[in-house]
This record gives structure tokens, C-alpha cells and sequence, in this order.
């Protein structure tokens, strides 16, 4: 991961919650990274700023022209989360098909150095299911899984 | 050390983490609850998991597969 990413990340002792702060024209933004169980081992990820009291959704804008150091910053924590946790499996996905179509690309360009420790996988859509299948550069994902190796 | 002390406790591509005991869990925002509802429709209506992942597959019942 060769983009610049925010130096210095607070951690819960559980590894379930990060904090971070993006810095901009906009100023100083508080953003928390959230791990939270969805099924056994499967663990829904979600991102955004944080406003003491509100739930984090993910239709957030990123306000601070910080939108690769932010997803590099994600990346990161998604390694460190695994690295205790290497029987969990992740997932996430996009409010949108543009935001999907930014998570897709952001792998995409990452996927070598990404691939030597995490195993990626994407979920196929055919009409009202769908599949998981290996992470391919040209696959039209809307969710994404991600295991440690 | 005390209790509420932060400490470094790893480095991953150039990100320093620090562990701070005051990210409790009794304190921490929650995932919206209409993400988190989207994303176990979106995993309930998954249905082929490769053999690596068959371990995480939930399974649902007609009573929760709208959950």
C-alpha cells in the first residue's frame, strides 16, 4: 500500500473500534472505523465520521480531499483487526454504485501487495442472489469478504 | 502502567496504532442499523460460498431470513 495514510490510529483493546482524525481544507474530522458482529466470525466493517451519539452510516461524504489516505487508513486497520483475528472473515459494501465502483477500484490497484497476506473475494449479483467468487480486477462486485491468509 | 494509559501496540504499512483503554465498548457508536440491516439482506441472498468460506455461511430460517 504505497499511498499516504494517516500516521497514527487509536485502537480499542478489542480491535472492534479505530479512531483517527482527517485533516483538510475542512479542518480537523473525527473518524471512527467500526468492526461489529454480524454472524459467528463474519463481521460487517463500516467507516465515517464521528459524531458522539449518532449511529455511522456509510452515505457520508469525505469532506477533506483525503479520500485515498482515508481508504489506505481502512486498509490498514482491516490488516491489524485480522492480524488478532485470522478466523474471521469481513465484509462490507457499498451505499452506492459509485461507492462500490471506488471500493472495486481501490482493491483493484492494490491487489498484488494486498493478496501476498489477505485472501479478497467478491459477490456476484444474478438477478435476486448472488455468488462470492475470488476478486478479480474486472468483476462487477457489490459486496467484498476479506480473510487473512 | 496505568490502566488508561495508550501504548503503540503495532505498525501496519506506515500506520501506527495505538491501543487506548478508554475505547470501550459500553461507549462505541454503533453501525446504523439500516446499513446493517442492507448488508445481512445483501449476505442473506448468497447462495454459493466457496469451500474456504462455507465455515462463515450463515444459515437462516423462514422466521429470520428477513432479518
Amino acid at each position: 500500500m504505497n499511498y499516504e495514510k494517516y500516521e497514527f490510529v487509536l485502537e480499542s483493546p478489542d480491535l472492534r473500534e479505530f479512531r483517527f482524525y482527517s485533516v483538510g481544507p475542512n479542518g480537523r474530522i473525527p473518524m471512527v472505523i467500526l468492526f461489529q458482529q454480524m454472524y459467528g466470525d463474519l463481521y460487517n466493517l463500516a467507516f465515517g465520521e464521528y459524531d458522539q451519539g449518532e449511529s455511522i452510516n456509510d452515505h457520508g461524504q469525505i469532506r477533506n480531499l483525503d479520500r485515498n489516505k482515508i481508504l489506505a487508513t481502512v486498509a490498514s486497520a482491516i490488516f491489524e483487526f485480522l492480524n488478532r483475528y485470522p478466523d474471521r472473515l469481513i465484509c462490507f459494501s457499498g451505499s452506492s454504485d459509485s461507492r462500490c465502483r471506488l471500493y472495486r477500484m481501490a482493491i483493484s490497484i492494490n491487489l498484488i501487495q494486498l493478496s501476498k497476506e489477505l485472501q479478497i473475494f467478491g459477490c456476484v449479483r444474478t438477478n435476486d442472489q448472488s455468488i462470492i467468487e475470488p476478486f478479480v480486477k474486472s468483476g462487477m462486485y457489490h459486496e467484498f469478504l476479506i480473510r487473512k491468509k | 502502567m496505568k490502566n488508561d494509559e495508550k501504548k503503540m501496540i503495532s505498525e501496519v504499512w506506515g500506520v501506527k496504532f495505538i491501543m487506548d483503554p478508554s475505547l470501550t465498548e459500553d461507549k462505541r457508536p454503533k453501525i446504523c442499523p439500516e446499513k446493517m440491516a442492507r448488508d445481512k439482506d445483501n449476505i442473506s441472498r448468497i447462495t454459493y460460498w466457496p469451500p474456504e468460506l462455507e465455515k462463515f455461511r450463515p444459515y437462516f430460517n423462514d422466521s429470520d431470513s428477513n432479518e
